[in-house]
């Protein structure tokens, strides 16, 4: 890289450091400065891969709804294409991202340690619910959406006695090819849950399941159109997917595990070099609130505060058996879950 | 006046010479074919005049204006000449009217003066009634005729023809090399025809350049290229021909199985041991009698070989005693001789044309 | 009578062709250059290193991947010239019935994006509970099912049936110009309709065939969708998704860019062995010049022939459309096929209430459409440049040309971004960048065909235009450019097509206001929502064919007949 265009970009950064400095750190401090700020911003762009494209618009406008005049730029994509765009907006040093919501907790520290992340505390982060309180890193970045991985089957080819009531039925013969999951490298809520299923019964579970011949797909969704055409019985999916094609009409049903559904955790923070960064904050706290919970319930979504009662399809978490895994053993768990996965499955 | 002037002109492709110091003048008015094999460098020099190509060595220029040098070149569009290509060109996405109309556009003709013009030229070609066909709709020929009208319609400095009769069948050809010829009289556009056909160049030209391997071998006016060729390729090259090498020895001219009188030869351009002539097949007689005096004049004596009746003609193949030469002699069609017969050939040394030797 | 011009010296045509030139360099060149020089550095100091390639290709899976797709390139291409070549040779010279519906639904086929098709050929042929097999399973009583999609045939397979629409559309045009007379000539010397079609008919357009093999197999192993869709499931890799594995944390950009350089490679090769095949032989036949085009008496092969069609045709549209068509009609997909499961609403929902549906429909067609544009316009001018060597060292702006296809989408598209996305371009999140890609990416499509077009005009016509007076400008716009106007039309579809349905490359650029309908497609594959997806892909396949009939009867046929007898 050549001096100048160092020079360049040392001068960006300390540019957009002192433009930070200007904000509040923290919503409350000056919210209706912040609130004025965004309205002259107009915009934001929200990179989101937490939920489906449907959904993610509809949050969006609800958003607009409460302030008007302040559009979000949905782009929704899965969880490694849109770091891998943040990465690249970074690399280039053009900031496209305002604020970033992830399925993998791991981008956060990553995003961390390269000082990507700004500095602020929104004030609806005081009303996480107890089980996603102290997950995110104050001050940067905080829970804003989970889903429950656990076991969905198809009600017509599953026969109430065969329902499967923990992780180790589906090892049962009985599932060979005909059992389905996602891809620990393709989705970032697979990767926790294997992570999580690793923790609990050791890598030999993993190695009694490839004998069962399971149908690999790539993302979370895909057992659940597996499941759907008929191609497999029984699978790991997500809750809110599962539910949304159950309300169609599809032959789904879910089953919450006894030994442990999977809580993922989807993240999300506001960029230090956001190019709208009062907008950026206004949403960040916006995804944080009762309002944004709603919608999220209404669609299915598990929400992360406990004075919104989620959908009444659901059960709410506190009812719900966990396993649970820290962020800490979900970065540095995931990439050798991947390798491991690879070897298991060949692909 | 000189209108178009090549000197020393030359053209190179990578390592291959195409055409090699070709110098020719062509006055105002006249009709010069280039004439010569396939690869003989006619082409080229066609497409230098037109500016396709830019020569690697010499001049060309117009009205005394140099518009081809190596170093710069008139765009071809820039010098105001016509061209008609082998495969016509017509723009078949266009009408006749349209076709032949197309270069008095770009000149800016007013309207009046371009319908003037238009209908005009396509009378002269017997077109005016096809005005508004597409060329796909056209005979051979009638697309030829269109390909005329554009070309002398714009009334060019100097018009260019690229075979233009290549395409078509042998009548129809016939009519066509008549069709130019009258154009041109009608016109007196100064014009380069390039062909391969000798009789097409024997019947149009003014005056005819024989090109062979890149290089000018002869210019001169039909008459004098068939009867006073000056190199063997020429003599080869248009008509049929005998070539006889001999040398001098005293006042004889030794042959293969046979002498002739140096005396009566025509003289040779530059002194040598060496005599090789052309000798038109129709300027030999075939005599059953022997001669009263066979030193009078140039006389062989031989025996018909090869015999064959053409309608027009006998053409027969004579071998001269004690030799393996094949001699080619016409007679008319009443002149009958039995294949094996003994004759005696008479030549006119008046009309036997000296060549280089070998 | 117009005077001679003085002396000019400069020809300012030349201003163009250079600027042209370097629109070619900044499409193609840089981000290629870029992707070569990346390759070379270390990620983070930009070092010169070979440790990149030793990364790429150290590991046996690594190698296996780069395998896979070679092979799966040679099914691909076998499969569709087992395919193509019987049924473009039917179409183009035969009296095989039903022709016309033929041609629309090899069209059909070329307008299904592979991924959509991929899809289908799950619901047709899922080991499980795919149409087929449940058929034969409940037909003979078998346990197990006839077909698995979800194995390496199945996938070449599936690509096959959506790929062979380039061999089918090289071979049929360029069998258009055969004359009879070359097959008379051998017929006459006691040879029968299928020797004469073996030994004379096709190999004299073998260069066209060939040119659509080495299309289809770079398209084959540049694609990502379907591999996505079934290699996955089927436990093996190719090069594609590999790459995509680079781009998972941690992300090596370098290692990516060093494990695609080998293909590069590949292509020139195989553009090497396409001259050296064709370059020997006379392919004299192919002036269009004289000699009139007759239709070939079948007798009751021609049925027979009508039934391949049928059958190739079944399994690249009509079945899997059908599979589709039960999810796009139904309230709950998985429910099968029940009165009281239909429903229209997938249909208006995403015509009239989708938020974004309706606008990527839009976007997917205008950037097609655009970067269709740039693409005619580019190839045509350098194939121009080339065939006229106007300027020095044009072969090497052709074979720029063709290079574009040997980047995967995904790598095209992370060059585009490393290029035009930082300042001073700044093209990200504009339609822009999409574009331009769409451009480089169809470029070597639009420039087989641009030269072909430009080949089949006698220069002469072009001569004799500035031999009258009018500038090489000129002889373009009123004489090269109406001449070539259906087989323009023709190459701008080809163009349009594919772009349509593009989807690596839209998969990385796509911004906010700018999301293309392949991508949208994709998602909703991602989110299991099938219900919707089908009904998408049944509304991209209508609206192409509207598209493309328009475009049909816009060109106009009498035109073209005029123009095949000159």
């Amino acid at each position: 890289m050549s001096r100048s265009i160092t020079r360049r970009l040392a001068t960006a950064g300390i540019c957009a450091a002192g433009a930070a400095a200007m904000l509040p750190h923290h919503a409350g401090a000056d919210s209706a400065a912040l609130e004025a700020g965004a309205s002259k911003e107009a915009t934001l762009t929200w990179y989101i891969a937490q939920v489906d494209t449907d959904t993610a618009e509809v949050m969006g406008r609800a958003f607009t709804r409460q302030y008007p005049g302040i559009n979000v730029q949905v782009i929704r994509t899965t969880g490694q294409v849109a770091y891998q765009r943040l990465m690249q907006d970074l690399k280039n040093n053009s900031p496209q991202c305002d604020v970033f919501s992830t399925t993998d907790i791991a981008h956060m520290p990553a995003l961390m340690k390269r000082n990507a992340l700004a500095n602020f505390t929104p004030d609806n982060a005081a009303s996480l619910g107890a089980a996603f309180k102290g997950l995110g890193q104050d001050g940067y970045w905080y829970p804003n959406h989970s889903t429950l991985m656990l076991i969905i089957t198809n009600t017509q080819r599953v026969k109430p006695e065969d329902v499967p009531k923990n992780w180790p039925d589906l090892l049962d013969p009985k599932w060979k090819g005909r059992v389905a999951f996602g891809h620990p490298a393709f989705s970032g809520y697979v990767g926790v849950w294997t992570v999580a299923l690793k923790k609990q019964y050791g890598w030999q579970w993993f190695d009694t399941l490839a004998k069962n011949n399971p149908r690999i797909g790539r993302s979370g969704n895909d057992p659940i159109t597996l499941l759907n055409g008929g191609e497999c019985n029984v699978g790991l999916g997500p809750l809110a997917t599962a539910l949304l094609t159950a309300s169609k009409g599809n032959p789904m049903s879910v089953v919450y595990p006894t030994d442990g559904a999977v809580l993922c955790i989807g993240p999300s923070g506001v960029l230090a070099n956001a190019p709208h960064p009062n907008a950026g904050r206004l949403f960040m706290n916006w995804l944080l609130s009762a309002d944004c919970a709603m919608v999220l319930a209404d669609n299915f979504q598990t929400p992360v505060r406990d004075d919104v009662p989620p959908n009444a399809a659901t059960k709410p978490v506190s009812q719900v058996k966990l396993m649970r895994v820290t962020t800490e053993e979900i970065d540095k768990g995931v990439p050798q879950a991947i390798e491991d996965w690879r070897d298991t499955f060949g692909s | 006046m000189n209108k178009l002037i090549l000197t020393g002109l030359g053209r190179r492709f990578g390592t291959f010479d195409a055409v090699r110091d070709v110098s020719l003048s062509l006055a105002e008015g006249e009709l010069v074919s280039l004439l010569g094999p396939s690869g003989c460098g006619k082409t080229t020099t066609l497409r230098m005049i037109a500016g396709f190509i830019r020569p690697t060595t010499g001049t060309i220029e117009v009205n005394g204006a140099t518009i081809s040098s190596p170093d710069y070149a008139v765009p071809p569009e820039k010098r105001g000449m016509s061209m008609i290509f082998q495969s016509y060109a017509i723009w078949p996405n266009m009408t006749v009217g349209e076709n032949v109309a197309f270069g008095l556009k770009l000149r800016k003709l007013s309207a009046t003066d371009l319908k003037r013009r238009l209908d005009r030229i396509l009378e002269v070609v017997q077109l005016d009634r096809l005005k508004d066909r597409y060329p796909a709709e056209l005979s051979g020929g009638q697309q030829q005729r269109v390909a005329l009208a554009r070309a002398i319609v714009i009334e060019p400095e100097v018009l260019l023809l690229d075979e233009p009769l290549s395409n078509l069948d042998a009548n129809l050809r016939e009519e066509m090399r008549s069709e130019i010829r009258r154009l041109h009289d009608a016109f007196r556009i100064t014009t380069v025809y390039v062909t391969h056909d000798q009789a097409e160049a024997m019947v149009i030209s003014d005056r005819i350049v024989v090109m062979n391997h890149g290089r000018i071998e002869q210019v001169d006016d039909p008459v004098s290229m068939y009867n006073r060729p000056q190199t063997r390729f020429v003599a080869g090259f248009i008509g049929r021909t005998n070539f006889l090498d001999g040398i001098l020895n005293g006042g004889m001219i030794g042959f293969e199985g046979f002498a002739l009188r140096a005396d009566l030869a025509p003289q040779a351009a530059t002194p040598s041991t060496q005599a090789s002539f052309s000798i038109r097949p129709q300027t030999i007689g075939i005599h059953r009698a022997p001669p009263p005096d066979p030193a009078a004049g140039w006389w062989i004596a031989g025996r018909i070989i090869e015999r064959a009746y053409l309608g027009e003609n006998w053409d027969y193949v004579v071998q001269p005693e004690g030799s393996s030469l094949r001699l080619r002699a016409s007679a008319p069609p009443l002149d009958m001789h039995e294949t094996g017969a003994k004759v005696w050939l008479q030549i006119d040394p008046d009309r036997a044309a000296r060549i280089p030797p070998p | 009578m117009p005077s001679i011009a003085g002396p000019r010296r400069f020809d300012p045509t030349l201003l163009l062709w250079i600027a042209i030139a370097a629109v070619l360099v900044f499409l193609v060149v840089n981000p290629l250059a870029r992707l070569a020089i990346t390759s070379l550095q270390t990620a983070d100091t930009g070092e010169f290193t070979l440790q990149n390639y030793i990364t790429a290709y150290a590991r046996l899976r690594y190698r296996e991947s780069l395998w896979n797709s070679l092979e799966l390139g040679a099914l691909v291409t076998s499969l569709c010239l087992l395919i193509s070549v019987p049924l473009a040779w039917a179409v183009a010279r035969t009296d095989m019935p039903g022709k016309g519906a033929v041609r629309l639904l090899v069209l059909g086929a070329f307008v299904t994006p592979p991924y959509l098709g991929a899809l289908g050929w799950i619901l047709l042929a899922g080991p499980n509970a795919g149409w087929l097999n449940r058929i034969w399973k409940a037909a003979t009583g078998a346990p197990q099912g006839l077909f698995d999609i979800y194995t390496f045939t199945g996938l070449g397979f599936v690509i096959a049936l959506y790929s062979f629409p380039y061999i089918f559309i090289f071979t049929t045009s360029a069998l258009e110009v055969v004359s009879s007379e070359m097959e008379d000539a051998a017929n006459i010397l006691g040879s029968g309709t299928l020797r004469t079609m073996l030994r004379i008919t096709l190999p004299m357009v073998l260069p066209a065939i060939l040119g659509g093999a080495i299309v289809t197999f770079l398209e084959a192993i540049a694609l990502f969708g379907s591999p996505a869709l079934i290699a996955i499931p089927a436990r093996f890799n190719v090069v594609t998704t590999q790459l995509l594995q680079f781009f998972s944390p941690p992300i090596r950009t370098e290692v990516a860019c060093a494990y695609a350089m080998p293909l590069l490679l590949i292509t020139v090769v195989l553009f090497l062995l396409q001259r050296r095949l064709t370059g020997r032989r006379g392919y004299v036949a192919m002036t269009g010049k004289g000699g009139e085009r007759r239709i070939i008496p079948l007798g009751p092969w021609r049925w027979a022939m009508s039934g391949y069609a049928v059958l190739v045709l079944s399994l690249s549209v009509l079945l899997p459309y059908a599979a589709m068509a039960q999810a796009a009609l139904a309230k709950a997909w998985g429910r099968g096929w029940h009165l009281d499961n239909l429903t229209l609403n997938n249909f208006t929902f995403l015509l009239f209430r989708h938020e974004t549906a309706g606008q990527s429909v839009i976007n997917s067609f205008t950037y097609a459409a655009t970067a269709a544009v740039l693409v005619l316009i580019l190839s045509l001018s350098i194939a121009y440049i080339v065939a006229r060597r106007l300027l020095p060292g044009a072969a090497v702006l052709g074979f720029l040309c063709m290079a574009p296809f040997v980047v995967p989408g995904v790598v095209l598209a992370v060059a585009f971004y490393a290029a035009y996305a930082p300042p001073p371009f700044s093209l990200y999140g504009t339609a822009w960048i999409l574009i331009l890609a769409f451009t480089t990416r169809f470029l070597p499509i639009g420039y087989a065909n641009a030269q072909a077009a430009i080949r089949s005009i006698n220069p002469e016509l072009e001569e004799a235009v500035r031999v009258l007076g009018g500038s090489r400008l000129v002889a373009i716009r009123r004489v090269l450019a109406p001449l070539m106007r259906r087989g323009l039309i023709g190459a701008w579809f080809l163009v349009f097509i594919p772009a349509t349905r593009e989807l690596s490359t839209a998969l990385f650029l796509y911004g906010p206001h700018t999301r293309t309908m392949s991508v949208m497609l994709m998602d909703m594959s991602e989110e299991g929502n099938f219900e919707h997806l089908s009904a998408l892909g049944f509304m991209l396949l209508v609206s192409t064919i509207i598209l493309v009939g328009l475009g049909y009867r816009l060109a106009g046929r009498d035109f073209m007949e005029r123009r095949d007898r000159s």
